[in-house]
């Protein structure tokens, strides 16, 4: 395995543009020349409303789609380049789409994270220990490969899907809508596994998501995304002091950082910056006394 | 007379065990409930608890395997009184893939009046309503699959209201939806409850069920708390033993609750905790001034 210097570009989009049923009446824009850089290390959150384009950005990055006006590269490779191999592409930087849990289709468990190391064409032996560390890294003991996948719960099905992502050892890590129909324990274990996993030098995650919890919690940087286009970028603390800007476009900000402007608005002499609850306790103890 | 009666409802899946033999697997374990006209009740709950198998009970796409369910007096296991039934209650699912069948949005939505036999004016009026109420009316001509999943979702609900039932059932309807579209789909459920319309949402949102009048809390297929938000969120270590959580406002308020003269678990929307914390604010300068 390569091994990506912390702070490298892994990932850079550029001029990225996108359109369904190109040539026809019923043509959709629905990228308009996106920028987008992700470094080693990083998370980077990607909002937008409904229709913005994130999920067909995020197509891109692990060549399901290839560009038809602009360039993506990937770990310096472009993939416009008639040579760039999608298998590679696909192995480094690990696709989860919404609602994982659907697409498994093997009987037991084990068989459905093995799928991909098997086609990598992997030793038995390496495919069961890829197997292993894999169902590991999502809190499962190795004897989970046994369980039968109609016997699992949706928590355990989506860590199930995710270990057969994470059994291919991708570099980076793609999120569709991770947390949308789990409850709030599993939405915690989920995330829990994920920070564990970008514990490895380099790393990278990339996540899209409609909950702004959870992208002001856990993303490093923020793009937002709005009828194929970005129109804000910055850190948490950047992208949550432009309200105006969200609202007009069918976002919001954090239920923390909403009560903080409400009470500003009220005239209370709160300060701003603070988008999550202990952040939101502390910024209003402030003012009222702990 | 009660809209939905439900009696000691249990229900099994079957489904393929080790060595091919068929195991059964209780979803529901004696379940009571009943709905009275015009109610709003948030149905919680961990995965796999078996919130949505309850709700596809009331519009008899699952019958009991024991126990009853009935619906303005229709009984759902009586297969002559499905039209009854299903022209009652309209349902929403969580994926907007599993509902949607027309090549244009319009004739998506036109879809179930055209086939209740109405004239074509009342059809039309009908249409025009639904889209509008489901904010679709510019996506008319469309086609439904390739719109974003949240712009699906609220295609899959202008469909539904043009059947006019008289209760809606939601499973998880929002749950792929951007902020906005979300806070469009509950506002326009808001305004159809404060119409009359009798709502049954299931939801991992707190912040969701925090908007309805009730809150039923299943845990293994049984309903474990059943009653006003207030005295939901006051159990907050029997939510967290349910894999659930509180509200957003409702931690925040935790937090600080020393100071504030409400109960936190009363402070489950933004605008109730700004006013609980200008009201503790403006005690403490006048005790401050005295």
């Amino acid at each position: 395995m390569q091994v990506t210097a912390e702070n490298s570009p892994v990932i850079e989009v550029k001029g990225l543009a996108h359109s369904y049923l190109p040539g026809t009446p019923l043509e959709t824009v629905s990228l308009h020349g996106v920028d987008l850089e992700v470094r080693g290390g990083e998370t980077v959150g990607i909002i937008g409303p409904s229709g913005s384009g994130k999920s067909t950005l995020l197509y891109h990055l692990n060549m399901l789609m290839r560009p038809q006006k602009g360039d993506v590269r990937v770990f310096g490779r472009s993939l416009n380049d008639p040579a760039a191999d999608a298998g590679e592409v696909r192995r480094r930087v690990g696709l989860v789409f919404q609602n994982p849990e659907n697409q498994l289709f093997e009987r037991y468990a084990g068989d459905d994270v093995a799928f991909g190391p098997r086609n990598l064409g992997f030793s038995p032996s390496e495919v069961r220990e890829r197997v292993r560390r894999a169902l590991e890294m999502v809190g499962f003991p190795f004897l989970f490969k046994d369980r039968l996948v109609s016997s699992l719960s949706t928590g355990e099905k989506r860590r199930v899907a995710i270990a057969g992502v994470l059994a291919m050892d991708p570099e980076v890590l793609v999120l569709d809508e991770p947390s949308a129909s789990l409850d709030p324990s599993a939405k915690n274990d989920f995330f829990k596994i994920i920070e564990r996993w970008k514990k490895v030098p380099g790393r990278a995650v990339v996540m899209v998501s409609h909950s702004m919890e959870d992208v002001a919690e856990l993303s490093d940087r923020i793009y937002v995304l709005v009828k194929g286009e970005v129109v804000l970028t910055g850190t948490a603390r950047e992208v949550f002091s432009h309200p105006d800007i969200l609202t007009r476009h069918g976002l919001t900000l954090p239920i923390p950082a909403l009560v903080i402007e409400r009470l500003k608005a009220e005239g209370l002499p709160v300060r701003s910056g603070a988008f999550t609850v202990e952040e939101a306790i502390k910024a209003i103890e402030e003012i009222i006394g702990a | 007379m009660e809209l939905l009666r439900i009696e000691d409802l249990y229900y099994s899946y079957e489904h393929q065990g080790a060595g091919d033999v068929s195991e059964r697997s209780f979803a529901l374990r004696g379940i009571d409930l009943t709905i009275s006209p015009g109610q709003y009740v948030a149905v919680v709950g961990a995965n796999g608890s078996g919130k949505s198998t309850l709700l596809r009970h009331l519009n008899a796409l699952l019958v009991p395997t024991a126990g009853d369910v009935w619906i303005s007096g229709y009984n759902t296991k009586d297969s002559s009184a499905l039209r009854e039934i299903r022209s009652r209650v309209g349902m929403v699912f969580q994926n907007p893939d599993t509902q949607l069948i027309t090549t244009l949005v319009e004739d998506e939505v036109s879809f179930g009046p055209e086939n209740l036999g109405l004239p074509e004016d009342e059809i039309g009026r009908r249409v025009d309503w639904a889209m509008a109420a489901a904010g679709v009316t510019e996506l008319k001509s469309r086609p439904p699959h390739l719109l974003s999943a949240g712009q699906k979702q609220l295609v899959a609900v202008a469909s539904v209201l043009a059947m006019r039932p008289g209760c809606l059932v939601l499973d998880e309807a929002t749950s792929m939806l951007d902020p906005v579209s979300r806070k469009s789909v509950l506002d326009t459920v808001r305004r159809l409850h404060s119409e009359g319309m009798t709502v049954v949402l299931a939801t991992h949102s707190m912040e969701e069920a925090a908007c309805a009048q009730r809150i039923v809390v299943l845990s293994g297929g049984k309903v474990a708390i059943d009653g006003d938000p207030h005295t939901v969120f006051s159990r907050e270590r029997m939510l967290r033993e349910l894999r659930l959580d509180l509200p957003c406002t409702v931690r925040i308020a935790r937090g600080i609750h020393r100071r504030l003269f409400l109960e936190p678990s009363r402070l489950s929307s933004v605008e109730t905790l700004v006013r609980a914390v200008l009201a503790a604010k403006g005690e403490r300068s006048v005790a401050g001034d005295g």
